[in-house]
Order: C-alpha cells, then structure tokens, then sequence
C-alpha cells in the first residue's frame, strides 16, 4: 500500500476546501470570501492501492506569512516536509496566483497545478492553454472545476505521478545585485546546514532576504552574523525585498502572456455592481437593509413551524401522561425532556433560516464589501476593518468568529475582537428572544430582536473603543483587503451550508443541551418529596441564593437559574425555563401569565442573556487565541459587567416607559 | 504625484512610489501593487477605496492608501 | 456600440415610473408609522419606509445620472431593482408565514399587509424590468455591447 502526504495550498478565496471536500468525501464550511480556513484540515482518499492524506491549508498570497493563519500555511510548505503540493489557481484570476507558485517552486517539492473554476473562465472570455502553462512551468497542470467535482481523477493521478519527483523547470530571473546578495548569504548558509530545517542554502538565503523571522531568530541565537541581513542598511533591504517581488510578478507575466489570452470587456459587473453597493452614501444603508430583513424574516418565517413543533410536543407530553410510567419517569420524560429540550427544538427553524441567509451573504461575495463599507466606522472605534467579517461571523457562532481573527496580523487588533466578540448575538441566543419577544412585544417582536443585536453592536463597539483608547493607545493596522468577484449564491449550495450548520446545533441540543437540562431536572426534582420545580426544589434553593444578585433587574428566581445553567451552552437558557415552568400550560403561557415577568424585566433579561458571560466553548477557545488566563479573565469579567449595567439601565427606562 | 487616498472613482493610475517599509510594503507587493503597475480606482469612500489591478480587486483602508503615491497614467 | 449610449428609451422611463411608486409607497410608509393619516391602505412601517425611499433613491440616482452615463443608469437601476425583488420575495415570505400563524391559531388573516406593501409592488413593477437591465449589465463580460 503507497501512502502519499498531500498539501492543498494556495491563495485565499481559490477553491481550495471546496476541492478538499470534493477530494475526501466530506464537509467543511466554504464561502466567496478569503480567510474562510485559518487552520489546517486533514482528510484521506484512496485512489487504487493509494492512500492520499490530504491536508487543506489556509489561503495565503506568499510565504512571507503576516498573520497566523498565512504562518500555519507557510510552516506546512516549509516544515512538514509533503510528498506533493497541488497549488490551487483561480483560472479568472492567474498571474496572481503565479506569484505563490513562483515561491513554490523555488521550495524544490513536487508540485500539481490545479486550475480552478476553469468554466468561469471560460465564461469570462478567458482562454487558458494548460498543456503550455504545463511545458513553461515544468509541473503538471490540470483543469478542474472543484464544485462540481469536474477533473479530480486527472488531479489525483497527476499528484501520485509526480510524488518524489523533482518538478519545476522554471525559474526567477532576480537582477545581478539580488543574485550578488543572494549567493553571499547562500554561501554562508553552506556552512549551518543544520539551522535551515532541511531547506537548500539557495532557497533559504531568499528566505532570510524576504524576511523570515524564525530562520533569522535560529541563526542569530548561534550568535551568527548573517551577512546582509546584519550588515545591510534597512533601507537597503526594502528595496532588495521590492526588487525580488517584481521579479517575481515579472515571471508570472511571461508565463501568463504565453498561456493565457482573453477577451475579456473592459466594464466588469463586479466593478459596477461596487460602485452602488459600496458608495459612501449608499453602502451603510444598504448593509442595514439586508441585516432589517435578515432578522424580520429570521423571526417571522420560523413562527408557523415552531407553532407546530409547540403542537407536536404538547400532545407528546400529552400523550405521555397515559402510559402509567410512573410520576418520577413521567415528570422526567416530560418536564425534563419535553419541557427542556423539546422547548429548544421548537426555535431550530429560526436557526437555520438565520443559517441559510448568513450562508447567502457569504456565498454572494457581498460580505467582504460590508467590511469595505464599515471599514471607516471600525477605524473610528478602534476596530481592523478586517474585524468586521469574524464579528459578522459572530451573529452564527461565536467559536468560529474567533478563530476567523487569525486573518489579523496586530495582536492589539486580534485581542481587541475577540474582546468584543461574544457581544455578537450568536444563534443559541436566538431562542431567548424569540420567546420573550414573542410574548411581551407581539406585532413588535422582529423589531425588538433587531435592536438587541443593534445593541450587541455597540457594546461591541463601545469594547474596541475603550481597549483601543485605554490599554493598547495605539492604532488600528491598515486595512487591506482582496474583494472576491460577485457570485449567484446558489440554493443548493447555502441549503448545504444551512444543514451542516443547524446539524452542528442540533447535535449540541442533543447532548449538550440534553446533559443542561438533565442537571436542571434533577436539582428542580430534588429532595424527594418536594413540588417540582418549587422553592424548595434545589434549583429554587440555588436560585433565591443568587437572587438579591439580580434584584436590581428584576429576575425571578427561574430566570437567574436559567442564566446560572446559560453559561454550559446558551440555548440551556431557554431549556432550563421549559424544565422550571413546565406544567400544564405552554413555556409561552407560563411565562406570560408569571406576575413577576412584564416587558421591561424580559427586555432586561434579553439584554443579559445577550451580553453576559460566553459560553464554555467560547470561553475555551478565547484561552486558546489569547494564550493567557489573563485576557480570558478580562474578557469573562467584563462581559459581566456590561451585560448587568446596561440590563439596569434598560430595566429603569423600561420601567418608566412600559411598565414592569 | 499624489497620494491613492486623493483619487477619485473612475481614475486609471500609476503606482509610482510606496512610502513607508515592511508589513505595508511586502503586503502590497504581494498582492500585485507595485512600483509601476497600473491600476483602476473603482470606488472611493471617504478616503479609503476598492482599486482593481489586472484581475484583482483590494479594498485599501485610508491608512493604506495614504501611503501609495500614484500618478495619471497618460493618454487616460 | 457603447453602454454610455445604448439607446434603451423604453426600460430606463419604466425604471423611472418604478422609483416613483417606490418613493411614493415609502413616504406613506413613513407617514403612517408617524401617525400621518393618509387614507391610503399602506401598512404602518418605519424602518419599511426608509429602505423603500433609499432603493427610491438609488433608482433616482440612476436615472439623473443616466441621462449624461447611460452606465451610470445600469449600475444603479440595475442594483435599485436587485433590492426590489430581493426585498419582495422578503416580505412576502415574512407575510405568508404570519398569515399561517394566524390561521394556526384560528385568527382571522387580513391579507391588506400584503397588497398593501410598497415592497410587492415595487418587486412586481421591477419584474419585467429586471432581466432587460440585467443583460445589458453582464452582456459586458462576454466583451459585447457593454
């Protein structure tokens, strides 16, 4: 049995894990925008008696890596030591990418072209000949078109013919003082083979010159003097730096103007499209629109289904009550799991249609250019433009916002969002207001929920502002950023990123809500011989303890439970109320008619709930972005502290205005 | 010659000089935007803009474009 | 032949009449969510009026534009009805399901929130505009008439 390791590398936005999933069979969230991977993701096939590991690696433009998601690439290409790299290329868009090839190559690892999204190409008026890019690049080309699966078993064969052989015929031609250079640190290199990770000393001295830190740090930790690196004025190294880029682009040019010709118009739709939805006066606005109709549409469409589901689970716990099981089984079937996670279930159709309109945004292109749009306003607060996207992101779920700041390149703009991150209404969330919005404002309802996530942005916003100004007093890095051509987002295409995403929740309602509710069930039951889910009921014990806590907000005992369990998983939030208030009459019934529960108190507790601490996974993979108990403590007592003085604040003005 | 950020929409331009060095520099000369290329400024917000170069489209903040010192292309 | 005189009389007055109804409908929108009577049977929608006076103002803006850049006249007419129907086929799923809830719970349904939403007008007089613009925006790509 053959076993080939498989780099799938290439720049952002190109394919790249809409090719993995097509290689290995399975699922990993793509979108029309770059910086969708940030960490590498491993899958195999078997191709005859071969078996492929095959690695999809976050996009980069080179390997003069910024970020630390371009660092995870770049140590993969470097480091790992692959049997073949296929490079990704975006057929629409190829001198671009051959600027990341010209690196490749110079790496000396076998190499694959695969020229992505060859029919838009084709569509676009773009002619490539592969065989002629092949024969000047001296590496296997294939055409493929990785969303349809068109071209993958020419891919595949291609790669396992080249595993172990030296490919690449085609070199940078670098001007006479670069090669001058080049060839002093490469000699000196000759003599600390063992500092360079199994790199050439040729390749190596282009790394030194285009900046490689760690390679420079190793070498300098020998207390060596690596010539022009230590004795080159900056200045001068900028400029080498320059000169070897354009010599670069000057490459991929020469294999372009050979291989591909177009006859493209000189207008773009895309460039048109740009100048309305991202006009100074206009983009904001429109942005706000898509964001107004997202939430009306989230709230409103999903109503009809979680009626039904209400329904279906009212006449199982009906029914349930015939069967002579028992009054313990009885109340733990249906207070328990009816009650607490049936409750649950009934707002999944809000999640995934919330899912399904995130995956159109994404899928559009139109994503990247709200991030263009807000870019000024996140300037003004402190924020990377760049942040926009993984707190967009945020409005899904707060763990993968936070792994999405990857993209960023100042640690001060990455601590800064993640920061302000969980102020994101993500969607287990959603199920909170939906049901107290529901109740307490009616006809209002979307438009309550749309000002709740209104005001998860600006304490958001108001977060950056204060971390920018008060700890970090520095600004934000420039912005710059790739805009990826508009696509029609197809049905198919989001339906599939819809399910992936709701079957994640679902499953997490399954055993993480299920496991929440249990514990809820089992305190609201204990001691024996209590009512269930009374005061004296150990829920109630521990819910009067923390109560004088949130009497200035007005919580009732079961809502303070509800946050205490919120912090496993939010959707426990809405779970743990369904285990405390059931009964005979709906979660929505009990809930209204509670005298303790009027609009300004659910206002206030939605705003708590909104604000207040992440949940466990979030929590958990802050502390892994961070690297420090401190930032993660920061960023748990500060949640705190917002969530409850501006649930005060609401409750004071609620109070005056609508009553308790 | 003056700086990308006082452009305006429609304007073709040529990148003449990048003030500054290191993160700022080597981002944008990966991406294309170099001393000497021609690029097409599609949009300008305030002072930040979506330029397009060959096949490519960056959104550039202020902070960016401030540093990219361009001029006319002639005959445009 | 170039897009900045691409002679299409007949599509860039209908565009005209759509932004006209579009601002009409959101003026009202507006006003009546203020508590302005108008005795016309439009919805009460605040944040509803606002978006239908901006697409009434992007599809303005095209067509003042337009008659120097005919350009200008695709891009913001062709983006004006874009939002249109997206924003239509919104409401009228936001409208259908609260028509279902109610029926779910045995309310009587008055569907004069949906005949009565500039939204569905709009998208309904932006339907036959649609695809003509359309083409003429992405003919450009295939290096045609654009």
């Amino acid at each position: 049995m053959n076993e080939i390791r498989l780099l799938l590398a290439g720049n952002p936005n190109v394919g790249k894990t809409t090719l993995f999933n097509s290689l290995c069979g399975v699922y990993q969230h793509t979108g029309n925008y770059p910086g969708v991977t940030v960490d590498i993701k491993e899958g195999t096939r078997k191709s005859g008696d071969t078996t492929l590991t095959i690695c999809d690696l976050p996009g980069t433009y080179s390997l003069s890596a910024f970020t630390p998601d371009e660092q995870v690439a770049r140590d993969a290409l470097l480091t790992s030591h692959p049997d073949v790299v296929v490079q990704i290329i975006d057929s629409t868009n190829i001198e671009r990418n051959l600027f990341l090839t010209t690196q490749l190559l110079e790496i000396g690892i076998p190499m694959v072209i695969a020229l992505n999204m060859s029919d838009l190409a084709e569509q676009s008026g773009i002619s490539i000949d592969a065989d002629c890019l092949s024969r000047t690049i001296g590496i296997p080309v294939v055409s493929i078109v990785a969303s349809q699966g068109r071209g993958i078993e020419a891919l595949i064969a291609s790669a396992i013919a080249v595993q172990g052989k030296k490919t690449g015929t085609c070199s940078v031609q670098y001007s006479q003082t670069v090669t001058e250079r080049l060839t002093g640190i490469s000699t000196f290199l000759q003599e600390h083979t063992a500092l360079i990770s199994g790199l050439t000393p040729d390749y190596a001295a282009i790394r030194l010159l285009e900046g490689d830190e760690n390679l420079a740090h190793r070498l300098h930790s020998e207390d060596l003097t690596i010539p022009v690196i230590d004795t080159c004025d900056p200045a001068e190294i900028d400029r080498l730096i320059q000169e070897i880029m354009i010599a670069r682009y000057k490459t991929a040019e020469q294999i372009t103007g050979c291989a591909v010709s177009c006859s493209i118009g000189r207008v773009m739709p895309t460039d048109l499209l740009d100048q309305v939805l991202t006009h100074p006066w206009f983009g904001i606005p429109i942005f706000l629109s898509f964001m107004w109709f997202a939430f009306q549409l989230t709230f409103s469409a999903s109503v009809p289904f979680a009626a039904g589901l209400e329904v279906l689970f009212g006449t199982m716990s009906d029914s349930l009550q015939g069967l002579g099981l028992g009054p313990t089984v009885t109340s733990f079937l249906s207070d328990g799991v009816i009650g607490g996670v049936g409750t649950v279930f009934s707002f999944v159709p809000s999640i995934f249609i919330m899912f399904l309109l995130l995956s159109l945004l994404e899928d559009s292109g139109y994503l990247a250019r709200a991030a263009f749009v807000m870019d000024r306003l996140m300037q003004s607060i402190g924020l990377h433009g760049r942040s926009f996207i993984p707190l967009l992101i945020g409005f899904g779920c707060n763990v993968p916002a936070i792994m999405a700041t990857r993209t960023l390149q100042s640690r001060a703009d990455r601590i800064i969002t993640i920061i302000s991150i969980p102020f994101m209404s993500c969607a287990a969330r959603l199920p909170v207001y939906v049901l107290l919005a529901g109740i307490f404002f009616g006809a209002h309802a979307g438009t309550v929920i749309f000002f709740l996530y209104v005001l998860g942005i600006l304490a958001a916003i108001g977060t950056a502002l204060l971390f920018r100004r008060m700890v970090f007093c520095d600004e934000p890095s420039p912005f710059i950023m790739e805009l990826p051509p508009y696509r029609s987002p197809t049905v198919k295409a989001a339906a599939l990123h819809m399910w992936h995403r709701g079957r994640e929740y679902l499953q997490r309602a399954g055993i993480v809500i299920f496991g929440g509710v249990l514990v809820v069930w089992i305190l609201a039951t204990l001691p024996f011989g209590v009512e269930y889910g009374s005061a004296d009921s150990i829920a109630g014990i521990l819910g009067h303890i923390a109560e004088p806590l949130f009497a200035p907000l007005g919580f009732t005992w079961q809502l303070v439970v509800g946050l205490i369990f919120g912090f496993i998983a939010k959707e426990v939030v809405v779970g743990s109320l369904g285990t405390l208030y059931g009964g005979e009459d709906s979660l929505a019934s009990s809930l209204a008619a509670d005298p303790a529960l009027g609009p300004a108190t659910a206002l206030a507790y939605m705003v708590f709930v909104l604000l207040y601490l992440p949940c466990v996974a979030t929590l958990g993979v802050i502390k892994q972005e961070m690297g420090s108990w401190k930032w993660t403590g920061i960023a748990l007592g500060w949640g705190i502290l917002v969530a409850f003085v501006l649930a005060f604040i609401v409750k004071v003005i609620g109070t005056i205005i609508l009553g308790v | 010659m003056v700086p990308l950020s006082f452009t305006k929409a429609g304007d073709r331009v040529e990148v003449e000089h990048i003030c500054g060095a290191g993160y700022l520099s080597s981002t944008l000369g990966q991406l294309g935007i170099s001393v000497g290329e021609e690029l097409t400024v599609i949009q300008k917000a305030n002072e930040s803009v979506i330029i397009r170069i060959k096949e490519s489209r960056y959104a550039l903040g202020n902070g960016a474009a401030s540093m990219v010192m361009v001029k006319p292309v002639k005959g445009v | 032949m170039s897009i900045h005189r691409f002679p299409h009389t007949n599509l860039y007055l209908w565009t005209a009449v759509i932004a006209t109804v579009t601002i009409i409908f959101g003026l009202v929108s507006l006003g009546t969510g203020l508590g302005i009577e108008s005795g016309l049977p439009v919805p009460a929608d605040i944040p509803g009026g606002c978006i239908l006076l901006l697409i009434g103002a992007i599809l303005i803006t095209g067509i003042i534009e337009g008659r120097k850049d005919r350009a200008r006249w695709v891009q913001y007419g062709y983006t004006g009805l874009l939002l249109l129907l997206i924003f239509g086929v919104c409401t009228l799923l936001i409208a259908g399901a609260q028509a279902i809830s109610l029926m779910i719970e045995g309310e009587f349904t008055d569907m004069g929130t949906l005949t009565g939403s500039g939204f569905i007008w709009g998208a309904i007089l932006a339907i036959p505009a649609y695809p003509g613009i359309r083409r003429i925006l992405f003919g450009c790509s295939q290096g045609g008439a654009f």
